[in-house]
């Protein structure tokens, strides 16, 4: 089953399209330190923020999801943790936990219990990604592109946890954290535009892997596979019909076809 | 850390455009940066040294060029 971006945000001057909402402290886009290319979010010392779907609306995923973001830390000097929260059905939560005093990135499954997932250090750009799925209550989780943590349990429920929606919080004394290129995904497809095509290679249809990204600043949007009986594919896109978008087509490992400049249906 | 480092040209002119790096194998943005107009150099600082693929993109100017993609990039 696919999965559709419901939220994406870079924080960029020009592409922002998510938005977020302020729960506590100080939370505010930031050129202090960013990914690419400008700005980032900034969540200072003991403040809160989380992330709805862009449409607003509170909808379950019917099974997968995926949330990935970028964070970077000023310093390690907390004994507080930074943590994300996220809840995918209002029964189950995936957090992670950054802990200062020790430098692991740790899973919950309860209020105090914790599991190693990979070291961190302050001063770089972490990639976290986080894929699971309802029917299995459970995860996957990648940090810099690298599956350290497979098919773990998540976390019981939190009262008054958030639902269908992620936070980032920091803790007293936290150092500030900035976060960006923030993706939502889940199984959801209502609202979103796509792009369909054919892929054919001398003649004959191919299944090949097919990714589409913004224009504007990079991200990954979608990616599938294409048909191996008849080349069709369809690749979500994001936001309006004005956003343009360039798709690629791996062939093998050294050749990729790149269309530009495409928006959605 | 490691770098990718390609040349830009347009028509076999140096250009200044933008360029994505992505790491082959989720596809993810791994970083960009603008190629240097004089010497068409676009050097891009990644976390791995996993095969990559960068994409440069045309500008809004002049005559109109789809985006190009060079794969099997070992940063180094």
């Amino acid at each position: 089953m696919a999965l559709y971006p419901k939220h994406i945000d870079a924080f960029d001057s020009y592409s922002q399209t998510g938005g977020y909402t302020t729960t506590s402290g100080t939370v505010a886009t930031s050129t202090t330190q960013y990914f690419t290319p400008d700005n980032s979010l900034k969540i200072s010392n003991y403040s809160g923020v989380k992330f709805d779907f862009d449409d607003g609306s509170v909808t379950d995923p019917t099974d997968e999801w995926a949330y990935e973001f970028k964070v970077y830390f000023e310093s390690s000097t907390s004994t507080n943790d930074f943590f994300v929260q996220f809840v995918p059905t209002g029964n189950r939560i995936s957090q992670l936990n950054f802990d200062h005093a020790d430098g692991k990135i740790r899973y919950a499954t309860a209020a105090s219990t914790f599991y190693d997932v990979a070291d961190f250090s302050s001063g770089e750009w972490i990639t976290i990604r986080v894929e699971g799925t309802i029917s299995g209550d459970t995860q996957d989780i990648y940090v810099n592109g690298t599956l350290e943590s497979n098919d773990v349990d998540l976390r019981e429920y939190v009262t008054g946890g958030l639902d269908c929606a992620i936070s980032f919080n920091t803790g007293a004394g936290n150092p500030n954290v900035y976060i960006d290129h923030f993706y939502l995904y889940t199984d959801i497809s209502t609202g979103t535009e796509t792009v369909s095509g054919v892929i054919q290679n001398a003649g004959s249809y191919a299944a090949y892997t097919v990714r589409s990204y913004r224009r504007s600043d990079g991200m990954l949007v979608d990616e599938t596979t294409s048909s191996g009986v008849d080349g069709t594919y369809t690749l979500s896109l994001i936001g309006n019909s004005t956003e343009e978008h360039f798709l690629i087509a791996i062939k093998d490992a050294d050749e990729i076809d790149v269309i530009d400049r495409v928006v959605g249906d | 850390m490691a770098t990718i480092a390609e040349y830009i040209t347009e028509e076999g002119s140096a250009v200044a455009r933008t360029v994505f790096a992505f790491k082959h194998s989720d596809g993810v943005l791994a970083g960009s940066v603008t190629s240097d107009a004089g010497t068409g150099e676009a050097s891009i600082t990644v976390a791995t040294t996993d095969k990559h693929y960068i994409v440069a993109l045309d500008d809004e100017s002049g005559s109109n060029y789809n985006a190009v993609c060079k794969a099997d990039i070992t940063p180094t």
